[in-house]
């Protein structure tokens, strides 16, 4: 089943391979409604977005009120949209021959968002470009936020990893981490502040966004990734549903082979994706992203006090089946292992 | 140590402690090692490794490393959310999407 399963999904990727008008990104994720509009005047087009569905370059995507959605590049670049959110992806070429030819232009035309670099980012930083009323954004970095309310023509730009450069008619501003600048209607962009010193609004807004689960940032075949997260969203539901009604086994049944298919479909996508960043490394010079910063909160990294460390007493969990015997704690009597120390 | 040198707890304690340090040194590497080899399936055990040798990713020597994989995949098991999390607040999703078996996670999804 598995194999018929990642030899439909080859097959598709094949029949994509040459197609001019690949998508340029998928909805990794998404809560409450988003559409995507494409074409101009009379040849406007609008259809409702859902987890797996694809986007091209030349759409805009907009969220809904109290929705939500996260979309993924396919050089890995992420966006994650709050709610009543308009952003067009103005111009996105992913030359994996040649990376540093790329090209990833966007639009905020309202609303805010968090953007995550990909490999473009991270080859060639001149090649991101955000537009957002009159402002120009340009990434020396990684990981930022930016809200716009087109009404008030105000822009606020911030920075979670490396750092942002923020370019009015009036001015310019470099944005490091922890800090933002904010742009008012016909004004440069303030000189940078401390994100704690900005409003509580403001501090909420960016906060929202921050929180947010992203995925990886590293390429992808928007393809493969695409038909994995519809699978994986199918499965939850069916999930949910069997477990709503415990009696009915037809359901059942069609769970356990949607979470199966899930699992396929994420390990196929998984593959895929480093099978082609390593292609784009070879081929296209292409260059590693640095990681998503991480949100924000208190740090779980060294905090020392680990529940369970200060243990020996054997009461910390159970020992799972065919790890017994593999290791050899408990209270030590035995000899050190080679040490350092 | 002197009382407990073959607990795991003790080097895995000691691992926590030394990835405060700014650089790490060869007893935060050995400290990890061992508390790998004399926990591996200890819970407390793999999150500290986790905690401590995802902070240090870069600086580690490729056994060490090789020693945190491992320790990870035995975490995707058991742990998978506190794997997650830890990987996503250090930096290393990377990681952990490239264990084998990742898909078998729900979380997974933030791999793809």
């Amino acid at each position: 089943m598995s194999r018929l399963f990642a030899v439909l999904i080859s097959t598709l990727l094949a029949l994509g391979a040459g197609n001019a008008f690949a998508q340029a990104a998928y909805v990794h994720d998404m809560t409450g409604t988003a559409v995507a509009t494409t074409g101009t005047g009379a040849g406007t087009t609008q259809r409702a977005l859902k987890i797996g569905d694809t986007v091209e370059t030349g759409s805009t995507i907009s969220t809904g009120d109290k929705s939500t959605a996260v979309v993924k590049f396919e050089d890995g670049q992420v966006m994650a949209l709050s709610e009543k959110t308009s952003f067009r992806i103005v111009d996105y070429r992913f030359n994996k021959q040649r990376v540093s030819d790329s090209s990833a232009v966007f639009t905020l035309l309202q609303g805010g968002l968090r953007f995550i670099s990909g490999v473009i980012g991270a080859t060639n930083r001149n090649s991101f470009r955000m537009n957002v009323g009159t402002a120009t954004i340009g990434i020396r970095g990684t990981d930022g936020i930016v809200t716009y309310d087109s009404v008030a023509q105000a822009i606020i730009a911030t920075v979670n990893a490396g750092a942002l450069e923020m370019a009015t008619p009036q001015g310019t501003q470099a944005i490091g981490v922890g800090t933002f600048s904010s742009v008012s209607q016909g004004q440069g962009p303030t000189v940078p502040q401390p994100t704690s010193q900005a409003t509580a609004a403001v501090q909420q807004v960016l906060n929202n966004l921050a929180v947010r689960a992203v995925p990886i940032n590293t390429q992808i075949v928007v393809r493969a990734s695409a038909l994995a997260a519809a699978a994986q969203a199918n499965a939850t539901l069916l999930a949910a549903q069997a477990a709503a009604q415990p009696a009915n086994t037809v359901l059942q049944i069609a769970a356990a082979e949607a979470a199966k298919q899930a699992q396929d479909s994420i390990a196929f996508a998984i593959q895929a994706g480093q099978q082609a960043f390593d292609t784009a490394v070879r081929e296209g010079g292409a260059q590693q992203p640095a990681p998503a910063a991480p949100p924000p909160g208190p740090p779980t990294g060294t905090t020392g006090t680990t529940s369970g460390t200060t243990g020996d007493t054997g009461t910390t969990g159970s020992t799972p089946s065919g790890g017994a015997g593999s290791g050899g704690g408990g209270s030590g009597t035995t000899t050190p292992p080679a040490s350092g120390s | 140590m002197r009382l407990r040198p073959g607990s795991p707890y003790t080097w895995s304690n000691i691992a926590l402690l030394k990835a405060r340090l700014p650089e790490p040194d060869r007893e935060f590497e050995s400290a990890l090692r061992n508390a790998a080899l004399l926990g591996p399936w200890e819970p407390a055990v793999q999150v500290a490794l986790a905690q401590a040798g995802f902070r240090h990713w870069e600086a580690l020597a490729p056994e060490t490393r090789a020693s945190l994989v491992a320790n990870a995949g035995r975490m995707l098991r058991w742990q998978d959310v506190k794997l997650f999390e830890l990987a996503r607040n250090s930096g290393r999703l990377a990681v952990v999407c490239s264990l084998r078996g990742v898909e078998r996670s729900p979380l997974a999804r933030a791999c793809i």
